[in-house]
C-alpha cells in the first residue's frame, strides 16, 4: 500500500485530528516496513467496516421504509374490504327496494 | 461503434473454422495481448469501460446477432464482454456472437426439432450466418440432429437423443432443460428434480442481474415437484423466503441483511470482492457511474444514456437516494449529487486491502503478523525491564483498555428480531475488534519485539505513565470528562457527505416522505395515471384512459401530482362511501346512520393503527440510527486506542505530546483570529495566543473560572489537556505521579464501570461522585509538584498519594469546592486509613497498599457477628463482635455482668469507629441494604493488640479494600449538612461531641418536627435495646456515659436509613427483639434506602432528596403493548378512549383532539400499573415498612383517583367497578383532591406527620362513597 492510498483515506474519514496525527506520526516515525504495513492494514479495516456500518444504515432505512409501506398498504386492503362490504349494503337495499317496488307494482 | 465490415462474407465454413480454430484464437487473442502492454494503463481502462459500455447498451438495446469489430481499441472491451458472458468469439477474427441472441435461436431450433419426427429433414440456408452455424452445430452436439449425408447443407431428425454434452459451445441450462424432449429416456424423479432445480438455478441467475425478486408459476401439474426445487433454491440459500409460496427474494441480490448468515470464523477474514455480495445490481451501478460521470441527475438524462424506460430510470434514481447517492427532488433544480466516487470506498478498500496483504516479503511471514498467538494472556514485555520490572499486572490489560467499548456491544443488542440488520452491526464492529486485537497482540504483547532498550528506572516508568496516561487520567472520571466532548463530538461528526446522505436516507424512509412519494410510483398508476414523459425538470407529462375511450394527458410538475392527489386513500373512499350512503334513496335513516359510523369507526380505526405504524417504525429508526452510530463510535475508540497503544508502546511518545501540542496550538490559533477578527479580543496575536493564552489556562485549571461545578470541573479538564498538550507535561508528571501506584485496580473500575454503564453514564456518575474531591486533590498535589520535576523519593510518594486521590471515595457534596486550606477537615476516609489520628488536616494522607489478598480469619460465630445483617450500621457490627468476645478485646471484667459489658461494648464500638476513621463528627460511613449476607466488618487484633478494622467479601472469605466495597456500592459516606467543627473529636471530648451531634443530625431534625424532642434520651434507649443481651439492662447503666454512646449509635442507624422513624413506636420499656438475621428492612426502625429495585419489568430507581424519596423511575420505557396491558387492567382500551373522547368532544376533528387525552390517560394508567408492579415486588420481598413502599403505596392511590374521575368524565362509569376494586386496596391511602394531579412522586414524610392527612383523606373518601354507590349499584 502507498501513501497515496493513505492519503484520501486520512482526508476523507471522519476521524478526528488527533488519531490523524497518530497515525502520521506512527508512520513516519517507524521504519519497520511490517509495521507500517500493518498499520495500515488495520486503518482499512476500520475504514471498510466503518463504510459497511453505513452502507449497513442505508440498507436497513430503506428496508424499513419498505416494510412501513408494505404494512400500510395490508391496512388499506383491510380497510377495503370494509368499505367493499358498504357498498354491498347500499347496492343490496337498492335492489330490495327495487323488488318491492315491482312487488308493489305486480 | 462497432463497425460493420461489409466485405466479410457470411459464408465462413464452418469446417474452415473448426479446423483453424485454435489457429484463430491464437491470432484473436496476439494483438490484444500486445496491445495491453504497450498502452498506458489508467487511460485504456477508462476507454475500455466506455467502449465496453456502449457494446452492453447495443446488446441491450438491440440484442444482435453478430457484432463485427476489428478495430484494435475495441478488442480489450470486446474480451471484457467475452469475460462477461454475453459475447462469444467466433472462428471468424473480428465476428462475435451475441450470446442472448444464440440462446434464443438455439431454444427455437430446438423446439422446432423436437417436434418433428425421426428422420425429418430441416433446412438450413445456402449461405448460414455465424449464429446459424453456430445452433445447427449445438444441436447436432446434443444429438438431437445430425447432418444429412446426402445434403450437407440439411439436417435430419435423429431417432434418439444421445443427450451429450458441447464442449465447443455450452448450452444453457435453462435452454436445455426448459422443455425435456419427449423422445428421451424416461427420467427419474431425482433427475427430473435436478433438471428443475438446474433450470431454475440458471434463470434465477439470469434474473437477479435486473430484479431482486423472483415468482413462480405453479400451477397444478408442477406443483409438487416445483416446491421441491424451491425449497431446494431456498436451502440452497439461493432464494430468500417471503413467506409466499411463490414470491421470494434472490439472494444474489438481495441486501446484505437479508442474506442468510454464514458461519463467521472466528477472527472474520475481511472482505474479499469474491465474498462480498454487491450491494447494488449491475443496473443499478451504472446508472450511479453515469450519474456520477456526467454530474447530471435527471431521470430523462438516465433513460437516454442508459436506454431505459421512463420508470426503471425513476426506480433507479429513487434508489440512488435511498443510498443517499442523491438528494432529494427538487421541482426548482435537478437532484443534487452527493457523492464523488462510486463505491465510495469499499470496492476500492476491498481491491487495496487484497494487494495490501499480497505485498508480504514471504508468505510465512505474513502468517506470522496474522496469526493470533497461543497464549493470549502472554504478558506485555516489549520492554525490556531489566532493572526493575514494573508491575506486570498492568501490562496484559491493556488490550481491554484499547477496545473497552467493542466489547460490551452485546449488551446493547436489543429487538433483534425487529432489526436483523443489528447483527450486521454487530459483526462489523466484532470484525474490526478482531483486527485490532491482533494489531495489539503483534505490537503491545510482544511478538515483535521492539529493540530492546536499555531503560533505567525512571524512564521506565516515564514509558509507562505515557502509555497509561489516558487510563490514569480516568481516575476519577477527568478522562472520561476530556473524552466526553470527544466523544460527542465523534457521534455527531460525519463527513458532511454522509451527514448529507443519512439526512436523505432517514428521509427517505420517513413514512410521510414516502407515502407522497407512492403516489408517482404506483399511486398513479392505480389512479389510471401515468407518467409517459419526463423533461428532466421536474416536469412530466401524465397520460390517463378516460372512460369515453380517450386518452388524456397534461403535463405537472411532480410536485403538484403529489398535491394534487389525497394522500390517504381510506379517506378519499370514506368520502365517497358517505356521499353515496347520503344519497341513497333505498336506506333507511337508521340504516345511514349505522353505515356511516361504520365509515367513521374504519378509518379512526385505520388512522389509529396507521399512527401506530408509523411510530413503531420511527422507533426502528430512531433505534437503528443509534445502533449505527455506537457501531461507528466503538470502531473509532477502538482505533483510536489501538493507535495510541501501539504509538506508547514503540515509545514514540515525544511524537504523541508534539501532534498534542501542535493540535491545541492550531485549535487555539483559529479560535484566537477569529475572536480578534469579531472584536472580543483587542490586544496583539501573539499576545493573545501565548501569553493570555497561559492566563486563560492557569484559571481555568486553578478553578477560578466556572459559575457551577460543572462549569468549573469542564474548564479543568479542558485546562488540565491543554497543560498536557503544550507542556508536555503528561510524560513527565504523570510518570512520576502515578510511580507504582495502584493505577490497575482504577482502570479495571473504570473500565468495568464503562462496560456495565456506558461512556455516558460512567463520565457522568464520575463527575458527580468524583469530581470535587479530585478536582481538590489533584490541584493540590499538581501545584504542589509543579516545580520539582525531578523527584527525590519522598516526593514521589507523596505525589502518588496526590493521584491516588481520585480512588478515595468523594466527601460530601457540601464540602465541594471548598478551598483547599489548612483548616480543611479530613475526609473521613483519609481518618479511616490515617492510624495517626493526629495528623494536620490538609496534609496528604498516606494509604497502605491493598494488593495483597489476605484470607480473613473471622470464621463461624465471629464471622456471622461481623457480618452485615438487615437494619445494621457500623457501630452495631462492632457491638456484635465486642459482645460476643469481650475478653478478647480487652475487656477486663466480670463477663456476666451484662450491665457492664453493654456499657464496655458501648464505649468500645464508638472509639474503634472513630479511631478506624469509620466515624467523626463531619459524617459516618453508611452501609446500603445490598450488603446484607455479602460485607462483613470484622475486628480483629492486630500486632500491637489493638482491633483492627478489615472489610471481608463474605463470599470469598478474602479481605478487601473499603474502595472495593464502594465500587459495590456497599458502603457510602454520609456527611452532614452542617459546618464541621475543626478538630476531630477525640474520647475525651466525646461528650461534648455527641452533645452537639443530636442538633445536627438529620434525625434530631426529625424528632424536633414531631414534636418529641423531650424524649431523646428515650428515643436513644430504643436503639440501646436493639442487642438482646443489653435489653435487660438498657434502663439502668450510667446514662451520663451511655448516653453519648447510644446516641451516636442511634445516629448512625439513622444515618443509613433514607427516611424518619416513627419514634413513638418505640419507647424505653417496650422489651425489642432480637437482631433478626434475615428480616427485612421493614422491621427496623429505619431501614436502609432501597435505592435501586429489580422488578420482572425492569430496573425501578428511587430518588432520594437528601433522605427523603421524591420519586421512582423505570430504566424502561413504556411501549405501545405495555400501555394496552395497562389498560387492560383497567377493563378498557385505547380504542375504547378515543371513542369516549370523541363523544365528549363532538367535533369535526373530535378523532384527533381526542388522541392527547387519551395518551395521557393511557400514560397514568401505565404509571399506576407499574407501581403496582412494583409495590408487589417489594411486598414480595418484605419490604412493605419501608419508606419507599410508603410512599409508592400513597401515589399509587393518587393515580388512581385520578383515572377514576378521568373514567367518571368520559362516561365510563361501567369501568368503575375495575378502579374501585383496583382501588380498594389503598382505601386508606386515597388522596385528598389536591393531590390527585399530581404526577411526581412527593418527597416522603415522617409517618408521624403523614398520618393526619391520611385521617383526612378516609374522610373524604367516606364522604364521596355516595356518589359511587349508584354506579357500584
Amino acid at each position: 500500500m502507498s501513501l497515496d492510498q493513505l492519503v484520501p483515506l486520512l482526508q476523507q474519514s471522519p476521524l478526528d485530528q488527533e488519531t490523524k496525527l497518530f497515525v502520521i506520526d506512527l508512520i513516519s516515525m517507524s521504519d519497520d516496513p511490517r509495521f507500517i504495513q500493518d498499520v495500515m492494514t488495520l486503518l482499512l479495516e476500520w475504514k471498510k467496516s466503518d463504510t459497511e456500518a453505513v452502507s449497513v444504515l442505508h440498507e436497513g432505512l430503506f428496508k424499513l421504509s419498505e416494510e412501513f409501506n408494505a404494512r400500510q398498504k395490508q391496512l388499506e386492503n383491510s380497510q377495503q374490504r370494509v368499505a367493499l362490504s358498504v357498498a354491498d349494503v347500499i347496492a343490496r337495499e337498492e335492489k330490495i327496494q327495487k323488488i318491492r317496488d315491482h312487488l308493489m307494482t305486480i | 461503434m462497432s463497425e460493420q465490415d461489409p466485405s466479410t462474407k457470411p459464408g465462413a465454413e464452418p469446417k474452415q473454422a473448426d479446423a483453424n480454430s485454435a489457429t484463430t484464437d491464437e491470432k484473436f487473442r496476439d494483438p490484444f495481448s500486445d496491445w495491453t502492454t504497450e498502452q498506458p494503463a489508467p487511460e485504456a481502462e477508462e476507454s475500455t469501460d466506455i467502449i465496453a459500455q456502449s457494446f452492453r447498451d447495443k446488446i441491450k438495446n438491440y440484442n444482435p446477432g453478430i457484432i463485427e469489430s476489428r478495430d484494435p481499441k475495441k478488442l480489450p472491451a470486446l474480451q471484457q464482454l467475452i469475460d462477461e458472458g454475453l459475447l462469444i468469439a467466433y472462428s471468424v477474427p473480428g465476428v462475435y456472437v451475441n450470446k442472448r441472441k444464440l440462446d434464443q435461436q438455439i431454444e427455437d431450433v430446438r423446439a422446432r426439432a423436437q417436434k418433428m419426427k425421426p428422420d425429418m429433414i430441416m433446412g438450413r440456408s445456402p449461405y448460414p450466418g455465424a449464429i446459424e452455424t453456430l445452433v445447427f452445430k449445438q444441436l447436432v452436439k446434443e444429438g438431437l440432429l445430425e447432418q444429412d449425408p446426402q445434403s450437407p447443407r440439411n439436417f435430419r431428425r435423429v431417432a434418439q437423443t444421445k443427450s451429450t454434452q458441447s464442449e465447443v459451445l455450452p448450452k444453457p441450462p435453462s435452454a436445455q432443460e426448459s422443455e425435456p424432449a419427449p423422445d428421451t429416456e424416461h427420467p427419474t424423479e431425482a433427475e427430473r428434480e435436478q433438471r428443475e432445480f438446474d433450470r431454475f438455478k440458471a434463470r434465477i441467475a439470469e434474473a437477479a442481474k435486473e430484479f431482486t425478486g423472483y415468482r413462480f408459476n405453479i400451477t397444478s401439474e408442477n406443483r409438487a415437484l416445483t416446491q421441491k426445487v424451491i425449497a431446494r433454491l431456498v436451502q440452497e440459500g439461493i432464494l430468500i423466503s417471503r413467506g409466499s409460496e411463490t414470491d421470494f427474494t434472490i439472494a444474489a441480490a438481495a441486501p446484505p441483511d437479508l442474506n442468510p448468515p454464514e458461519p463467521a470464523p472466528e477472527a472474520t477474514p475481511p472482505l474479499t470482492p469474491e465474498t462480498k455480495e454487491p450491494p447494488v445490481d449491475e443496473q443499478l451501478n451504472q446508472a450511479i457511474q453515469v450519474v456520477l460521470r456526467t454530474k447530471n441527475s435527471s431521470i430523462s438524462h438516465l433513460q437516454r444514456q442508459l436506454k431505459l424506460g421512463y420508470f426503471t430510470a425513476s426506480n433507479l434514481i429513487k434508489r440512488m437516494e435511498a443510498m443517499g447517492i442523491l438528494g432529494a427532488s427538487d421541482a426548482k433544480k435537478p437532484r443534487e449529487i452527493l457523492l464523488e466516487t462510486w463505491p465510495p470506498t469499499g470496492a476500492a478498500t476491498i481491491e487495496t486491502t487484497s494487494t495490501t496483504k499480497e505485498q508480504p516479503q514471504t508468505p510465512e511471514e505474513v502468517l506470522d503478523a496474522i496469526e493470533l498467538p497461543d497464549e493470549p494472556e502472554e504478558p506485555l514485555d516489549a520492554i525490556n525491564l531489566d532493572e526493575e520490572p514494573l508491575d506486570a499486572e498492568e501490562l496484559p490489560d491493556e488490550p481491554e483498555t484499547a477496545t473497552p467499548e467493542t466489547e460490551r456491544f452485546p449488551e446493547t443488542q436489543e429487538d433483534k428480531t425487529d432489526l436483523p440488520q443489528i447483527a450486521q452491526f454487530k459483526s462489523i464492529a466484532e470484525r474490526f475488534r478482531s483486527t485490532a486485537d491482533a494489531f495489539i497482540r503483534k505490537y503491545i504483547k510482544g511478538e515483535v519485539e521492539p529493540e530492546p532498550v536499555p531503560l533505567n528506572k525512571t524512564e521506565v516508568a516515564k514509558t509507562v505513565a505515557i502509555k497509561l496516561i489516558g487510563a490514569a487520567c480516568s481516575l476519577g472520571g477527568i478522562k472520561a470528562a476530556v473524552d466526553f466532548p470527544i466523544w460527542l463530538l465523534q457521534k455527531l461528526k460525519f463527513t458532511k457527505d454522509e451527514r448529507n446522505r443519512i439526512k436523505q436516507a432517514i428521509d427517505s424512509a420517513s413514512p410521510i416522505r414516502e407515502r407522497a412519494t407512492l403516489v408517482l410510483d404506483s399511486g398513479e398508476t392505480s389512479l389510471g395515471w401515468e407518467i409517459v414523459e419526463d423533461f428532466g425538470d421536474g416536469t412530466v407529462r401524465i397520460a390517463k384512459n378516460m372512460p369515453d375511450g380517450k386518452r388524456e394527458g397534461k403535463i405537472v410538475k411532480e410536485y403538484e401530482l403529489e398535491r394534487e392527489h389525497p394522500l390517504n386513500p381510506v379517506e378519499q373512499k370514506k368520502r365517497r362511501l358517505e356521499k353515496a350512503v347520503m344519497e341513497s334513496k333505498y336506506l333507511t335513516s337508521e340504516k345511514k346512520q349505522e353505515l356511516l359510523q361504520k365509515l367513521q369507526d374504519t378509518v379512526e380505526s385505520y388512522a389509529t393503527t396507521l399512527d401506530d405504524y408509523k411510530e413503531e417504525h420511527d422507533n426502528k429508526i430512531v433505534r437503528f440510527l443509534d445502533q449505527a452510530i455506537e457501531t461507528r463510535v466503538k470502531g473509532v475508540t477502538a482505533l483510536k486506542e489501538t493507535l495510541n497503544s501501539a504509538m506508547t508502546a514503540l515509545g514514540l511518545k515525544a511524537a504523541r505530546s508534539l501532534a498534542y501540542g501542535a493540535v491545541a496550538l492550531y485549535e487555539r490559533g483559529v479560535k484566537v483570529k477569529k475572536e480578534i477578527e469579531s472584536g472580543e479580543r483587542t490586544e496583539g496575536f501573539a499576545k493573545e495566543l501565548i501569553v493570555n493564552g497561559f492566563k486563560e489556562t492557569w484559571k481555568k485549571f486553578s478553578l477560578q473560572e466556572g459559575e457551577t461545578k460543572l462549569q468549573k470541573a469542564m474548564n479543568f479538564a479542558q485546562s488540565l489537556g491543554t497543560v498536557t498538550r503544550f507542556v508536555g507535561f503528561s510524560s513527565i508528571a504523570l510518570s512520576e505521579l502515578i510511580g507504582e501506584g495502584r493505577i490497575q485496580d482504577a482502570i479495571d473500575q473504570t473500565l468495568t464501570a464503562t462496560e456495565q454503564k456506558g461512556i455516558v453514564q460512567t463520565a457522568t456518575d464520575n463527575f458527580q461522585s468524583n469530581f470535587d474531591h479530585y478536582a481538590n486533590k489533584l490541584t493540590f498535589g499538581l501545584v504542589g509538584t509543579e516545580t520539582t520535576p525531578s523527584s527525590t523519593g519522598s516526593e514521589t510518594e507523596q505525589k502518588v498519594d496526590t493521584h491516588k486521590a481520585p480512588q478515595i471515595p468523594p466527601p460530601p457534596k457540601e464540602q465541594a469546592f471548598e478551598p483547599t486550606t489548612g483548616e480543611e477537615t479530613p475526609s473521613v476516609l483519609e481518618v479511616a486509613t490515617d492510624k495517626t489520628t493526629d495528623q494536620q488536616p490538609g496534609d496528604i494522607v498516606e494509604f497502605e497498599p491493598m494488593d495483597v489478598i489476605e484470607e480473613s480469619e473471622l470464621q463461624g460465630e465471629a464471622l456471622k457477628a461481623a457480618t452485615v445483617a438487615s437494619g445494621d450500621g457500623v457501630l452495631r457490627i462492632f457491638q456484635r463482635q465486642l459482645t460476643l468476645n469481650p475478653e478478647k478485646f480487652g475487656f477486663t471484667g466480670d463477663t456476666s455482668d451484662k450491665k457492664a459489658v453493654t456499657s464496655w461494648v458501648r464505649k468500645n464500638a464508638l472509639s474503634i469507629a472513630k479511631q478506624s476513621g469509620l466515624m467523626n463528627q463531619n459524617g459516618w460511613l453508611g452501609i446500603r441494604g445490598k450488603a446484607i449476607g455479602k460485607m462483613a466488618i470484622g475486628l480483629e487484633l492486630g500486632a500491637d493488640g489493638k482491633p483492627e478494622v478489615n472489610f471481608i467479601d463474605v463470599q470469598t472469605g478474602e479481605k478487601t479494600s473499603m474502595e472495593a466495597m464502594r465500587e459495590k456500592r456497599f458502603i457510602y459516606d454520609y456527611s452532614k449538612p452542617t459546618e464541621p467543627p475543626t478538630e476531630l473529636p477525640s474520647d475525651e471530648t466525646e461528650t461534648q461531641t455527641t452533645e452537639e451531634l443530636p442538633d445536627t443530625s438529620p434525625e434530631t431534625q426529625l424528632v424536633d418536627t414531631d414534636d418529641v424532642s423531650t424524649g431523646e434520651l428515650e428515643n436513644t434507649e430504643t436503639f440501646t435495646g436493639e442487642l438482646p443481651d443489653l435489653d435487660a439492662d438498657a434502663k439502668i447503666y450510667d446514662a451520663s456515659e451511655s448516653s453519648t454512646n447510644d446516641h451516636v449509635i442511634a445516629e448512625t442507624e439513622h444515618s443509613d436509613s433514607g427516611t424518619g422513624t416513627p419514634s413513638s413506636e418505640s419507647t424505653p420499656s417496650e422489651p425489642t427483639e432480637p437482631i433478626p438475621e434475615a428480616v427485612s428492612d421493614a422491621t427496623e426502625a429505619t431501614p436502609q434506602p432501597i435505592r435501586e429495585l429489580s422488578t420482572p419489568q425492569g430496573k425501578v430507581m428511587f430518588t432520594y432528596d437528601g433522605d427523603k424519596v421524591t420519586g421512582m423511575r423505570m430504566d424502561t420505557e413504556p411501549t405501545s403493548e405495555e400501555l394496552d396491558r395497562a389498560a387492560a387492567r383497567f377493563g378498557t382500551s385505547e380504542t375504547e378512549l378515543v371513542k369516549a373522547n370523541i363523544r365528549k368532544l363532538p367535533d369535526d376533528n373530535a378523532y384527533w383532539k381526542a388522541n392527547a387525552p387519551t395518551q395521557n390517560l393511557m400514560e397514568r394508567m401505565n404509571r399506576e400499573t407499574r407501581i403496582e408492579n412494583t409495590i408487589k415486588e417489594m411486598e414480595k420481598q418484605g419490604l412493605q415498612e419501608t419508606s419507599e413502599y410508603k410512599v409508592l403505596k400513597r401515589q399509587a392511590g393518587v393515580l388512581k383517583g385520578t383515572i377514576k374521575r378521568a373514567f367518571n368524565q368520559l362516561g365510563l362509569e361501567h369501568k368503575i367497578m375495575d378502579v374501585e376494586k383496583a382501588t380498594r386496596d389503598v382505601t386508606e391511602e386515597i388522596p385528598t383532591d389536591k393531590d390527585v394531579d399530581q404526577v411526581t412522586v412527593r418527597p416522603s414524610e415522617p409517618v408521624e406527620m403523614r398520618r393526619q392527612p391520611v385521617k383526612e383523606i378516609e374522610t373524604q373518601t367516606s364522604e364521596s362513597e355516595p356518589q359511587l354507590k349508584p354506579i357500584e349499584e
